[in-house]
């Protein structure tokens, strides 16, 4: 029980869930989750996922790379790293040495040194672009150039207006003016640019009551306490929650801030293969079964209580949470569960209600839900989620509340009309609108992608798009031939992925024309086709695709 | 299959133990209380109300311009960035800031996060390992805590107000280590000014010892920079030490500066690092871009003059509440005054905390009430309205004998 447990089980009626059906065709697995016809199994866990009464197509992809390709990637990034080593070898950085501190052992280790300024700094331009706009469907670059390979910027002068396929703009609230531009300019001058203190002592103000309670009604949940960062949410909240003694059971691709609060108190932490559900499983059996470790011989002790922590959609998988079974799951092995929609909430769901409405499923069978405000909202801050009880004990004892400082009015402000607008509280139907168009962009978008033949990875509703490109060195090639084709993009590499898994990841909006996906579209097929992007062995569907027949949210 | 590592589960057995099962709550809390009971509303100031409960030293929270320059930023850049900073999440103005601060305290860089707690916690964990051994004083604050149990250091405590117990635990540790070859590294995080006692800790003196050991130096200066110093440039130019001879300078934007997030200064070298490796400053959107421009005008209002002001108001504070018969524990130049009464009975003391904060509220003066007394945040506008200040003095000084 001490060690992670490895290997993959699939058993049949021996207590394991088996609603999945997996295919392997031609090297790709596609996942597929029919909730509606589950096999028979004496399994608690896959009654309960059919008793929901939707029916939903889980279909996500991952196709692996071929062996050249994995290879190709492995030698490019050794030798990335040999130049690396050569050039400190013969160019000594340039950074200016620290003073006063001859004879002190070194700040941090040396690979990281090492890995900051000969194997990043190459491709350094690729990051940090530094814009002068709201990060809209577009945004303005500040044009900087590198006459050091990459030790110093200067700006230009110039800037490049670019698609941007980059921010986190999900529903397209990114804006510098209507309505909720003009809310969070009004709380400036009601409230101040911060409320200087901290919630429990005299940093509260009206919005954030007004933004509690709306998001607990928009949520479907007894009551929400907000914070002044997403991270922190994560981070200063979880501690306070388990102690030596639970067990908590995280995916693997969880993210920092999760992590970062799960390490803290001390508690045992298993880690689960991500989204697998036969693993989770595994785990909650072998917990129940064996309890806490180091007892003495013949002693039995249970764990004080069991978390499972998962995210709604993984940011740098594109995919989605089996969400209908990991509750069977906590119910049968009495768990709760914590989730975190940073990138759900808003940009999933027929009202935009996160994960949880994507699956039609009642807020209240997840113990400790929370969310993020940086994405959807166009905002800053996060909340939390959950009964009466946990969020009054948050508000009393949470690091969050008591140490730091509370939300700033005009991030509350924009957040409460967004709410607004969402629920159609403004007398519109603009906030359907853009849950439908972010829907039928993420669908087209993904469709095509798959048709040009480059490998996405993640749920095909899920508007977070990685593009496998594997090569280190292909990552910031085709980051910066974006950028000249007047596209931005993020590409993601060692070691924040698997080092052979080298991706471009596009983030889908609201805010996208059809006409700026098709111009993306199309400079993307060149690029690929110019440095060999065309992995994907899979069967090609070439129907020609019309954006206005597609049909979202009508199952 | 199951896989050869699966162990064997005897399924009748677990059943049982499934049945048995019994978690404990989610939380252990009995009470649910009303959101009134719990969080304490800010209040609008006016002629009749006495805000010294916000942390406004500068008053930069009512300055008109710094609002207008908001307003103005928010119609260019929107509210959020919808980004961390390597993602198309820097703006020009991110950039600037960092300059401002890197000139402004004299260093090489600054590094900008999105919330002060955890550009405390995050810069921490990002340099002190495991094997590693950090001094930091006893009462030091929860981000500082949180940030080194992260790191997994070994811990030392030492007094805050204390240099010997400083050099005491040095000694131990030296001599502990007389024979090893390998030598831990070590770090000293230190508060300059606490944030639980507003006392000054005495910097010159454990630079000495720091030094005399090759222990690094990282400040905490929330509650110095903008306050201390000729200038208002903080602990440094208050004791008029040269810049390198501390590692970082890690600091919220939070207190005097009166927006939101924190920042670390140091050297390239040092700050390069972060960049990579610091966990809250990557794995977050960055700072609104309004409270960034916040940031630097606020930064621009911190002259010789407002140093003055604010030092010559702290002192004379300081004076008035220990002339009415208060005892201060904060030093004299701390723009936060914490004060208690001269009370050994803890029980009788907490009584009459609360009743001193409870006449001072109903007669429109605002304190903090805390676990360690009360606290008077300063506010700089005290110093120019004689007729207000006059209030302040009577409200606590009939509160004090009532
Ligand atoms: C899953 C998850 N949780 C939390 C966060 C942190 O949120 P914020 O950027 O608001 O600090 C992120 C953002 O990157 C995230 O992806």
């Amino acid at each position: 029980m001490e060690k992670q447990i490895n290997g993959s089980v699939m058993l049949n009626g021996n207590g394991y869930i088996k609603t999945q059906h997996q295919k392997r065709l031609n090297g790709f697995k596609v996942d597929k989750m029919n909730e509606g016809s589950v096999s028979k199994s004496n399994s608690l866990a896959s009654e309960e996922i059919g008793q929901t009464k939707k029916q939903r197509v889980f279909k996500e992809s991952f196709e692996p790379p071929t062996l050249l390709t994995a290879m190709l990637t492995q030698i490019s990034f050794y030798v990335l790293m040999v130049l690396g080593y050569l050039s400190q070898l013969l160019f000594p950085p340039k950074v200016i040495q620290e003073k006063g501190r001859q004879g002190y052992q070194p700040l941090y280790d040396s690979f990281s040194a090492f890995y900051s300024r000969y194997v990043y700094r190459r491709v350094r331009d690729c990051w940090n672009y530094p814009i002068c706009s709201v990060p809209g469907s577009e945004v303005v670059l500040k044009d900087r150039i590198t006459k050091d390979n990459g030790w110093t910027f200067e700006f230009t002068g110039s800037q490049t207006k670019c698609v941007n396929l980059a921010s986190y703009n999900y529903l397209g609230f990114a804006e510098s003016s209507g309505p909720c531009a003009e809310a969070a300019v009004q709380s400036i001058y009601d409230y101040g640019i911060s409320t200087g203190g901290t919630r429990i002592h005299y940093g509260t103000c009206g919005l954030h009551n007004e933004l509690e309670e709306l998001l607990a009604e928009f949520l479907g949940v007894e009551d929400t306490i907000t914070f002044g960062m997403g991270y922190a949410t994560n981070a200063l909240n979880i501690p306070t929650l388990i102690e030596p003694g639970c067990l908590v059971i995280s995916d693997e691709k969880n993210h920092a801030s999760l992590i970062w609060g799960i390490k803290l108190p001390g508690a045992t932490v298993k880690v689960f293969k991500h989204n697998d559900m036969y693993h989770l499983e595994e785990i909650l059996r072998q917990a129940i079964y064996f309890g806490q470790p180091n007892q003495p011989i013949g002693a039995f002790k249970p764990w004080k209580k069991i978390i499972i922590v998962v995210e709604g959609i993984y940011s740098m998988e594109g995919t989605i949470v089996k969400l209908p079974e990991v509750i069977a799951l906590k119910k049968k092995y009495k768990a709760y569960l914590y989730l975190d929609e940073a990138h759900s909430i808003g940009a999933m769901g027929k009202h935009g209600k996160g994960v949880v409405d994507y699956f039609n499923l009642d807020a209240k069978d997840i113990d400790i839900l929370m969310g993020t405000f940086t994405k959807s909202f166009g905002s800053a801050g996060g909340y939390i989620a959950g009964s009466k009880r946990l969020i009054s004990y948050l508000r009393e004892n949470s690091y969050a509340s008591c140490h730091a400082w509370a939300m700033p009015p005009p991030l509350a402000a924009q957040i409460i009309t967004v709410l607004k607008i969402l629920m159609g509280k403004d007398g519109t139907n603009e906030g359907q609108r853009r849950i439908e168009t972010l829907a039928r962009n993420t669908r087209y978008f993904r469709m095509r992608l798959e048709q040009i033949g480059l490998i996405i990875h993640g749920n095909d509703d899920s508007p977070v798009v990685p593009i496998l490109v594997y090569l280190y060195s292909k990552i910031a090639y085709i980051v910066r031939t974006l950028i000249k084709e007047h596209i931005a993009t993020v590409g993601v590499g060692y070691p924040a992925t698997p080092l052979f898994e080298g991706r471009i990841r596009i983030c889908l909006s609201a805010g996208h024309t059809k006409e700026q996906l098709d111009y993306a579209l199309a400079v993307l097929e060149r690029v690929a086709d110019e440095i060999g992007l065309k992995y994907s062995r899979k069967p090609r569907d070439l129907t020609p695709i019309n954006y206005d027949d597609i049909k979202v949210y009508q199952d | 299959m199951p896989s050869s590592k699966t162990p064997y589960i005897d399924e009748k057995l677990f059943q049982e133990r499934l049945t048995a099962f019994n978690p404990e709550p989610l939380v252990k809390y009995d009470k649910i209380k009303d959101k009134q009971d719990i969080e304490i509303e800010c209040i609008k100031e006016n002629n009749d109300v006495i805000d010294l409960a916000k942390t406004n030293f500068l008053n930069v929270l009512n300055n008109d311009d710094i609002k207008n320059k908001s307003e103005e930023i928010i119609r260019k850049y929107g509210v959020g960035t919808c980004g961390p900073r390597a993602f198309y999440g820097t703006t020009d103005i991110h950039l600037k800031l960092e300059d401002h601060i890197a000139k402004f305290l004299n260093m090489d860089e600054a590094i900008v996060y999105s919330y002060g707690f955890v550009a405390i916690s995050s810069s921490i964990a990002a340099y002190c390992k495991k094997s590693d051994i950090v001094f930091t004083h006893r009462d030091c604050n929860i981000a500082i805590k949180q940030g080194l149990q992260m790191a997994k250091s070994k811990v030392i405590y030492f007094d805050h107000g204390n240099t010997d117990s400083f050099t005491t635990e040095v000694e131990k540790i030296v001599e502990s280590e007389k024979d090893k070859k390998k030598l831990a590294r070590k770090f000293l995080i230190v508060e300059g000014v606490s944030w639980k006692t507003g006392q000054i800790v005495c910097l010159p003196e454990l630079l000495k010892v720091a030094e005399e050991n090759k222990i690094r130096v990282f400040l905490e200066e929330s509650y110095s920079i903008g306050i201390l110093g000729k200038t208002g440039k903080g602990l440094l130019e208050h004791f008029k030490i040269e810049p390198y001879r501390v590692d970082l300078i890690i600091s919220t934007l939070e207190s005097a500066i009166g927006s939101i997030g924190g920042f670390c200064a140091g050297s390239h070298t040092a700050i390069e690092h972060q960049r990579l490796s610091g966990n809250g400053y990557i794995f977050s959107a960055s700072l609104p871009t309004y409270l960034v421009q916040a940031c630097i005008e606020s930064i621009n209002l911190i002259t010789e003059e407002t140093a003055k002001k604010l030092k010559v108001l702290s002192e004379h504070f300081h004076s008035t509440l220990t002339e009415i018969g208060y005892e201060v524990l904060s030093d004299p130049l701390s723009a936060f005054k914490v004060f208690t009464i001269n009370e050994k009975d803890e029980e009788k003391k907490r009584y009459k905390e609360q009743k001193v904060y409870q006449f001072c509220k109903n007669n429109g003066l605002y304190l903090i009430y805390q676990e360690n007394g009360l606290i008077a945040n300063l506010n700089i506008t005290l110093a120019d309205h004689k007729e207000k200040y006059a209030k302040v003095q009577n409200i606590l000084s009939d509160a004090f004998s009532q």
